[in-house]
């Protein structure tokens, strides 16, 4: 033996003994989310909340200190604003609503996400790690859950990944949730070094040991609370290490080299991340779609042996059939044989595209090659792709000019690749344009925004988060006369005077139907007043718009002139008192009630509207400190088919 | 309410309540152009739809009778509406599978937008979540030879996906642990 080998095998024996770390690390940056129930200048409630070590828990409550996202339960779904998926068979069984993307100092391999969760916990429902590359892999998904109203550290089983990863994803869906979810923060524990068993025999994967090395004594896995102790989390640390030292040990070690290679992939499931997905969805996106849409060779011969039972069924009502399958389904049918796979083909079923649930998968080659055959392509979805490198601007440009001519439906939420460039495209080619959803597309500039005056058909407007200016906004709105849904929450708040907006929607709008102002620290009486032109408003939320003192009669006077009105939001509003109320007993589609902090109102305005609003299902009243619980049991049982909500003083 | 007199393909005759059977578009513009009275005398011969294909679709307009008509729903909607199958429904369905397409052919026919598009669905359900090969199985369906070299290559990925996931994972393993070793 050589004294080379000696000397590695004397390193080797270190390495053995431990020659790995633990590290359990806080967000240290937010790279990206989709809503947040906090505004731009505020820290209350905001994304970047979730940053650093937890400053509330485990105490249980509403904390301005934690991160809240803008929806809850299904209110939002019901509400005129909502929007439909344009193609929900593509959706998996829980569909994602929100995500907010962490950044971690120091990648590691992780072996435990814990989320601390502050405020009605239960809505997280899929946790995903990037690699350096930028490939996505999920670590854990998950139901929505309905959990015991305590605050809750989260940490669910994860599947073990063999990169290094310090981005994370996480993903939810509220529709369970009592109240509003609140977020203190979320640790990434994980080793500087891929670990394995140090007992080959033992051929268990790493996940099902720890959690019964860890968890297996602990019998409320149900809520996956898996981590024990969460009292002190520095003892789950030091147990951790602990196990990972008795049982664990990194690759190099001695043991190993007796391990067979076909050993190691018993307890890594997932190598390279890859792997994973090629059995499901990343196969068919990576590989199967662009050769499902390239192959556009076409066949006259259509033997009606090759349609099986089908062949009863004239083209049209087989296509009927097909247009209500999934991507991946309409994939499987058209291998079956030439005919199908003609059939597949047809423009005619790729009307309404919702690539969202592909997020982590779509890159420029899928979007390409599915644009060679959606020349009649009316609805389009891409939100939340295209981020982290998969495509860029000119992707979606390209796609724009292929098959946008058609298009009324267009949502690019959350693509931060979206810039002026695309706004041009979308501007010259879809003039049909009837809904455009732009929420965080804060790539894109003033002047971006000003080739939108050249659209005339628009319905909806969503600029949640983007930095439209006044005056854009006001042409945009001469221009659009129809429009019905307008969305101008967390635009930055130099660029826009929601006054003068409000105004321009009374001249301009007569048809609008929703119209949402949260935050809108520019709304004032008389912006409010404007708004009362247009009689056909349904939904209008005015929460936390900080500067309504002294309004006066403009809000009997807009109850009284939109009597169609189903869902008003008027959290915080300042001075709401019972007169302002008054006018909301003629508002007899009333459905949606958000009065969060009206100090001085009575329990006898909120019988009245209670009395009065047959339809009524939601009503708000926390912090109406003139309430007191008692009556709000009174309210409860007295009415008992609404939703009156109220958040409870945990502190 | 008056009835029709409606006769299938092999020479039932079933007698229906108007108000019923108006849920087809087909038989409600001929009840139009014919006008009421007339169309209580005569019989009126459907073709393409036999008596135990009537008889069912009869059945499923006597129990939506009082559904309202379907909403004007917003266009956002409008291509997916109504895509939800109702428990009744669903049981309704749970027939042949000849009998099925039989009833998709008879609601496109006689024009019953409701029937068509549940029966539509339902077969969609049967065809989402299967294997090319199963599909096959499923809907008596000839493969194509001409496409052999896809077939095989389908026939490769469910042997991988089902029976040789670990070959697999052996060989990216290896490959995984080359790359590593090669940075060491």
């Amino acid at each position: 033996m050589s004294h080379h080998d000696q000397n590695r095998k004397i390193s080797k024996k270190e390495l053995n003994r431990s020659e790995f770390t633990v590290i359990e690390q806080f967000v240290d940056n937010v790279y990206s989310f989709s809503s947040q129930y906090g505004n731009n200048i505020s820290i209350s409630y905001t994304a970047p909340n979730i940053i650093g070590p937890p400053s509330k828990f485990p105490e249980y409550g509403d904390f301005p200190q934690a991160f809240a996202m803008r929806t809850y339960g299904l209110w939002w779904d019901k509400a005129p604003s909502r929007s439909i998926d344009y193609m929900p068979q593509n959706n998996p069984d829980v569909v994602s609503q929100d995500y907010i993307d962490i950044e971690y100092r120091e990648p590691v391999y992780p072996i435990r996400v814990s989320i601390y969760e502050l405020y009605n916990p239960g809505s997280v429902i899929a946790i995903w790690a990037q690699d350096c590359y930028g490939q996505w892999f999920q670590l854990w998904s998950g139901l929505p859950q309905i959990v015991t109203q305590q605050s809750r550290l989260f940490s669910p089983p994860l599947q073990l990944c063999n990169f290094k990863t310090k981005m994370l994803r996480l993903e939810f869906n509220h529709s369970l949730l009592d109240y509003y979810t609140e977020l203190d923060a979320v640790s990434l524990i994980g080793t500087s070094e891929m670990m394995f068993p140090k007992d080959p025999s033992n051929k268990r994967n790493l996940s099902d040991l720890l959690q019964d090395t860890i968890y297996g004594h602990f019998n409320n896995i149900a809520d996956h609370n898996l981590t024990p102790h969460y009292e002190n989390p520095q003892q789950n640390i030091n147990n951790l290490k602990v196990i990972l030292d008795e049982y664990y040990t990194t690759y190099e070690s001695n043991n190993l080299q007796s391990m067979l290679i076909s050993d190691v992939e018993q307890i890594y499931h997932s190598i390279p991340p890859i792997e994973e997905g090629l059995n499901n969805m990343q196969q068919f996106l990576i590989k199967d779609l662009p050769r499902f849409v390239n192959n556009v060779e076409a066949s006259s011969n259509e033997p009606k042996e090759l349609c099986g039972n089908f062949s009863i069924l004239s083209i049209e009502t087989i296509l009927k059939i097909l247009k209500k399958l999934d991507l991946k389904s309409l994939y499987r049918i058209s291998r079956v044989n030439k005919y199908f796979y003609n059939l597949a083909l047809d423009p005619l079923l790729y009307t309404s595209l919702n690539l969202k649930p592909y997020w982590h998968s779509f890159n420029a080659r899928t979007l390409h090659n599915l644009s060679l055959r959606c020349k009649y392509l009316r609805r389009l979805d891409l939100s939340w792709c295209g981020n982290h490198g998969m495509f860029s601007a000119t992707s979606i440009k390209e796609f724009l000019i292929e098959c946008g001519s058609l298009l009324t439906h267009l949502r690019l939420n959350c693509c931060k690749n979206v810039d002026d460039s695309t706004i041009y495209q979308i501007s010259v080619t879809c003039k049909n344009l009837k809904e455009l959803c732009l929420r965080n597309c804060q790539s894109i500039q003033d002047k971006g925004f000003e080739y939108l005056e050249n659209l005339e058909f628009l319905e909806r407007l969503d600029f949640y988060r983007t930095s439209i200016k006044t005056e854009t906004l006001c042409k945009i709105l001469q221009k659009n006369r129809w429009l019905r849904h307008l969305n101008v929450v967390g635009t930055f708040q130099d660029n826009i005077n929601i006054d003068i907006v409000a105004m321009e929607l009374g001249r301009s709008c007569p048809n609008l139907e929703s119209i949402d102002f949260w935050k809108a620290q520019t709304l004032t009486a008389l912006g409010i007043n404007a708004l009362a032109a247009c009689k056909n408003l349904r939904e209008v939320d005015f929460s936390w718009c900080g500067n309504t003192s002294g309004h006066g009669e403009t809000l009997v006077k807009l109850f009284s002139c939109c009597q169609f009105l189903e869902k008003i939001f008027l959290a915080t509003f300042r001075g709401l008192t019972d007169r302002d109320l008054k006018g909301l007993t003629q508002c007899k589609h009333l459905k949606q009630l958000d009065l969060l902090g009206a100090l001085s109102l009575t329990p006898e305005i909120c019988y009245e509207i209670l009395s009065s609003c047959p339809k009524l299902e939601l009503m708000d009243l926390s912090f109406c400190d003139n309430i007191n619980n008692f009556y709000i049991e009174k309210l409860r049982q007295e009415y008992p088919h609404v939703a009156i909500k109220r958040i409870m003083d945990y502190h | 309410m008056p009835n029709i007199k409606l006769q299938s393909s092999d020479g039932e005759i079933f007698a229906v309540d108007i108000e019923i059977i108006k849920c087809s578009v087909t038989i409600k513009t001929m009840l139009e152009d014919l006008g009421i009275d007339e169309a209580e005398e005569e019989v009126v011969p459907l073709p393409n739809v036999n008596s135990a294909i009537l008889n069912k679709i009869i059945q499923w307009a006597t129990y939506h009778k009082d559904d309202l008509p379907p909403p004007s729903f917003e266009d956002e909607a409008e291509e997916n509406s109504n895509d939800d199958i109702s428990s009744w429904d669903a049981d309704f369905l749970k027939v042949e599978q000849s009998t099925l397409f039989e009833l998709i052919l008879a609601a496109n026919y006689l024009n019953i937008k409701d029937l068509l598009n549940i029966t539509c669905k339902t077969v969609a359900n049967m065809i989402e979540g299967k294997t090319t090969t199963e599909l096959c199985e499923i809907f008596n369906i000839n493969r194509d030879c001409n496409i052999s070299e896809e077939e095989q290559e389908e026939e490769c990925i469910k042997k991988e996906e089902k029976k040789s996931v670990k070959k697999r994972r052996r060989r990216r393993t290896r490959k995984a642990v080359e790359e590593r070793d090669g940075k060491e």
